[in-house]
């Protein structure tokens, strides 16, 4: 579809240095960079630095990624569930998201809410959402769904049309 | 007129229960015509028609009202404790028609005429803190429980400067009897030499009333109704009732004593019509006010409210009546009621004013003080 | 000095019926006589699995659910899923397709910000007056909004690339006839609280939070800006045509419920001011809609996310794509949401009226919150 005349490329790759910047602040970590459509970066890394990662955007004055914007899931189906972290730094005006992958067998992350108090609720919907445990979170009940709830609606396995199913069946 | 109603009879008993019957007679129309009146006062502040259906203008919308309250299923809550809750409506209720009683609308109509009215008035009117406790303790539901100490808490405080706005009346006066007084009010009314005394007695006859901006034990968007908040149909308009009959009481009495009642300004012995047209314009004033007031303000806080009444009515209050005591004692000229008190009135307000623009201005450390206020709270 | 007997707390559950939690919210607030010892909020009362439905319904479809997601700042939430898609595909939009989702944002913004007034005024006591006065504005506003859209709340009036339908005749008359009649809408609250001492005393110093913890806490909008920090998105990472605007961003000094009001009411005039400026520079013709738009939007494999400044704060899509014509995941990042978590640690200290006036003041729309 991009043959038609009314689409434009999308943006041209910005370099902001962000993937650098990162790299310069953690040496150990690696970081697979990538670019969203609007042009920000974008930096997977394996689960077990995530936290770490975080922790270093929120503390290091150096990154500066002290305002975090939106914590949500993705299914990525067989790889397991994406956590997504986009973060902002108020003074540079540049974003970044963190991702990282937490295998659909094993699914967990760290919670970043015990020094990221503003994760709070977005780790516990994504947690109820998908079913990734973030391990270390304060308050790990359901949010938005009712307390007993165990299934995980907004997988990509949870039917929407068949809901009618689970309706009045003790699947809960 | 009224004070020889039953002697037509010469029946002592029949006088009482014809008196009793008039009281809840004359009470329950005045409510029902004064919620109208409040329905369509607040309307038109806020650009609304207020009820225009039921009857010519909407008139009979009190009516209909109390029709419906009186056949609503009265409810009761099966955890409530059911004596207190039943007999709370009546507790708070009757005070307020007792106070009824003793105010006199002209020379001759009123109820019963008291050598010591306004100690009457003033000693019944505070009973009914005890029904508001009831309810909310009764109702067993914590809305209730918070309003009804609430209202215990904010009616035992404005008790204390509305009987001392009304004994510097008494003192001017040199009277308790609320005839006395207001035929005392012939030439200036006691508004003129007591203007503090004025103001502080509708400020805490509001707070005594519940009334905005003090409906902290009723209030809608905190505890919903408060002590009434389980009560239903008959119940609830007992309360409703009080409210309103309470609101007409006090008007009616801070006309008396303030605005030259039934006497001021037509000379000391006005005709009885003149005198019945000249006490319900007073208290329809009165009423209007007490309306708008409702309409524009919003609510104190009830720590806010306590400190008010503790830190600047009080001690305004007393003030004034000493100063009363020394025009008084030493004879000096009345002007100086007028000035003192004047002074009193200009100078608490502008340093009220001064001081809340003054804290909203200065910074302060927001943590420290919600952490000492947990451990005060504590007991610590 | 205190007395030494037993007290004990008790829980009250203020929801979900309640008066004043503006929608179905509960919170159970653990209280010592009349101090708040601790707060729990419970959502989700309102939780319709929104963006459950978002990936299930096409690009054009996903429209509609925005504005059911917010339903006080309808235009903010469609803008930032129509941006988002845009910047997905490629799309650019015509000029005046832009400047009209300018216009409608900001009327938008000015009628979430009188229901906010009007509802805050009920929540610190006024009987219904600064209630009626809000929601005479905001009718005004949405009557304008119904002759440009036929729906007086879900609008679903931008489409991606642009517009539905062309405007309305005499747009731009009605327009400025109506911004005459909000500016005076503004100074009628503004004469009825601003200045009001009770007004003052209930709201000053009351539901205080600093500006390092507000961005700890990832809150945005006017209850950031209250603290002093000067983030608005429209001004640090414009989007649409706002960089074109000269619009001043409020900020307050302490952070409390007070400086709250205040923000939101500076920011009325603003968005006034917005949209007369908007109206001047608008094109009086040209198309709304790219040419050779398809009819049935696919969009590229990628993801992106958009925020926009909503009435509430950072109203955020994060939209991604595997191709297809309907997103694969599509995240709300709603401000209230975010906002609302700061609501326990903004209470506990406070009293159990303050409690409402704090959540009123935090303006929270619960079909946003639990979407």
């Amino acid at each position: 579809m991009a043959e038609e005349s009314a689409q434009s490329s999308p943006s041209a790759e910005v370099d902001d240095g962000v993937p650098e910047l990162f790299q310069r602040s953690f040496p150990d970590v690696t970081f697979q960079a990538g670019r969203n459509a609007a042009g920000q970066a974008i930096l997977s890394v394996d689960r077990k630095d995530a936290a770490r990662v975080l922790r270093g955007c929120k503390e290091d004055p150096s990154l500066g990624f002290d305002y975090l914007r939106n914590l949500c899931g993705v299914d990525l189906e067989a790889q397991g569930i994406e956590v997504v972290y986009h973060l902002l730094n108020m003074r540079t005006k540049q974003n970044v998201a963190i991702k990282t992958v937490a295998p659909a067998d094993d699914c967990w992350v760290e919670a970043i809410t015990p020094f990221w108090p503003g994760a709070n609720w977005h780790e516990r919907e994504t947690r109820e959402m998908f079913g990734v445990e973030f391990v270390g979170h304060p308050d790990p009940r359901n949010l938005l769904l009712d307390e007993d709830m165990t299934i995980h609606p907004l997988l990509k396995a949870h039917p929407l049309a068949d809901i009618e199913l689970f309706q009045g069946v003790d699947v809960f | 007129m009224m004070p020889v109603l039953g002697y037509w009879f010469g029946i002592a008993w029949l006088d009482a229960i014809l008196r009793l019957a008039v009281i809840a007679g004359v009470m329950t129309v005045v409510v029902i015509f004064l919620t109208y009146a409040e329905r369509k006062v607040i309307a038109r502040v806020q650009q609304r028609l207020g009820p225009t259906r039921t009857g010519p203008a909407g008139l009979l919308q009190g009516v209909a009202d109390a029709l419906k309250l009186v056949l609503k299923e009265d409810l009761r809550p099966t955890t409530a404790d059911r004596w207190v809750f039943e007999l709370a409506p009546f507790m708070v209720f009757v005070p307020v028609f007792l106070t009824f009683v003793a105010v006199p609308f002209t020379r001759d109509l009123g109820v019963r005429f008291l050598s010591l009215g306004l100690f009457y008035i003033v000693a019944v009117s505070s009973l009914n803190i005890v029904g508001f406790i009831m309810a909310g303790w009764g109702s067993d539901n914590k809305y209730a429980l918070l309003g009804g100490v609430r209202a215990a808490a904010q009616m035992i405080s404005y008790e204390v400067p509305l009987v001392l706005t009304v004994l510097g009346v008494a003192m001017v006066a040199s009277s308790l009897d609320i005839r006395v007084i207001t035929e005392r009010q012939d030439v200036v009314p006691y508004i003129v030499w007591q203007p503090l005394a004025f103001v502080v007695f509708i400020i805490a006859g509001l707070a005594e009333m519940n009334r905005t901006p003090f409906d902290i034990p009723v209030a809608e968007s905190e505890v919903v109704g408060g002590p009434t908040v389980e009560y239903s149909g008959i119940r609830w308009s007992f309360f409703q009732l009080a409210e309103y009959s309470s609101l007409f009481v006090l008007s009616a009495l801070g006309a008396d004593l303030f605005l030259g009642g039934y006497i001021w300004p037509f000379g000391s012995n006005p005709p009885g019509w003149l005198q019945l047209i000249l006490i319900l314009v007073k208290t329809s004033f009165m009423i209007l006010m007490i309306f708008w007031v409702r309409a524009t303000f919003p609510r104190l806080r009830i720590d806010q409210l306590m400190s008010y009444c503790w830190k600047v009515l009080i001690p305004v209050t007393v003030a004034q009546l000493f100063f009363n005591g020394l025009v008084l004692v030493y004879r000096w000229p009345d002007i100086l009621l007028l000035v003192f008190s004047g002074a009193l009135l200009v100078g608490a307000t502008a340093a009220t004013a001064v001081a809340v623009r003054r804290a909203a201005r200065r910074p302060r450390d927001a943590q420290a003080v919600r952490d000492r206020r947990l451990q005060y709270a504590r007991g610590a | 000095m205190v007395a030494d007997f037993d007290t004990i707390d008790i829980n009250i559950n203020v929801g979900p019926q309640h008066p004043s939690t503006h929608g179905v919210f509960r919170m159970v607030l653990t209280v010592d006589g009349e101090l708040v010892r601790d707060l729990d909020a419970v959502v989700g009362y309102l939780h319709r699995g929104a963006e459950k439905l978002l990936e299930n319904q096409d690009y054009r479809q996903g429209i509609g659910i925005q504005d059911r997601t917010e339903y006080l700042a309808q235009f903010p939430a469609e803008q930032s899923y129509v941006m988002a898609a845009e910047k997905l595909g490629g799309f650019v939009v015509p000029e005046r397709a832009e400047y009209v989702r300018v216009i409608c944002v900001e009327l938008n913004r000015i009628a979430s910000h009188f229901m906010f007034m009007g509802a805050y005024g009920t929540d610190v006591g006024v009987f219904g007056t600064s209630f009626i006065y809000g929601f005479r504005e905001r009718e005004r506003v949405y009557r304008f909004f119904e002759e440009l859209t036929g729906e007086r709340m879900m609008y679903s009036y931008f489409r991606v690339g642009g517009l539905a339908w062309e405007v309305m005749d005499g747009f731009e008359e009605k327009a400025r006839a109506l911004l005459q009649e909000l500016k005076r809408g503004i100074n009628d609250i503004n004469g009825l609280l601003t200045r009001n001492e009770i007004f003052i005393a209930r709201t000053r110093h009351v539901g205080e939070i600093s500006a390092e913890r507000a961005i700890e806490y990832g809150l945005s909008g006017p209850v950031l800006r209250s603290t002093g920090v000067r983030w608005d998105v429209r001004k640090d990472e414009p989007y649409s045509v706002y960089d074109r605007f000269d619009f001043d961003v409020p900020v307050g000094e302490f952070g409390d419920c007070y400086d709250r009001y205040m923000v939101r009411l500076e920011e009325m005039r603003q968005a006034v001011r917005i949209v007369e400026q908007a109206l001047d520079q608008m094109p009086k013709s040209g198309p709304i809609m790219p040419e050779k738009m398809p009819r049935m939007l696919r969009l590229p494999a990628g993801e992106v996310y958009v925020p926009v400044e909503s009435a509430r704060g950072e109203y955020g899509v994060y939209l991604v794509s595997r191709g297809g014509n309907h997103p694969w995941r599509c995240r709300v990042k709603s401000p209230c949401f975010t906002n609302l978590q700061a609501l326990r640690e903004m209470t506990v200290g406070e009293y159990v009226a303050d409690s409402v006036v704090i959540l009123g003041s935090i303006d929270l729309v619960l079909s946003e919150v639990d979407r």
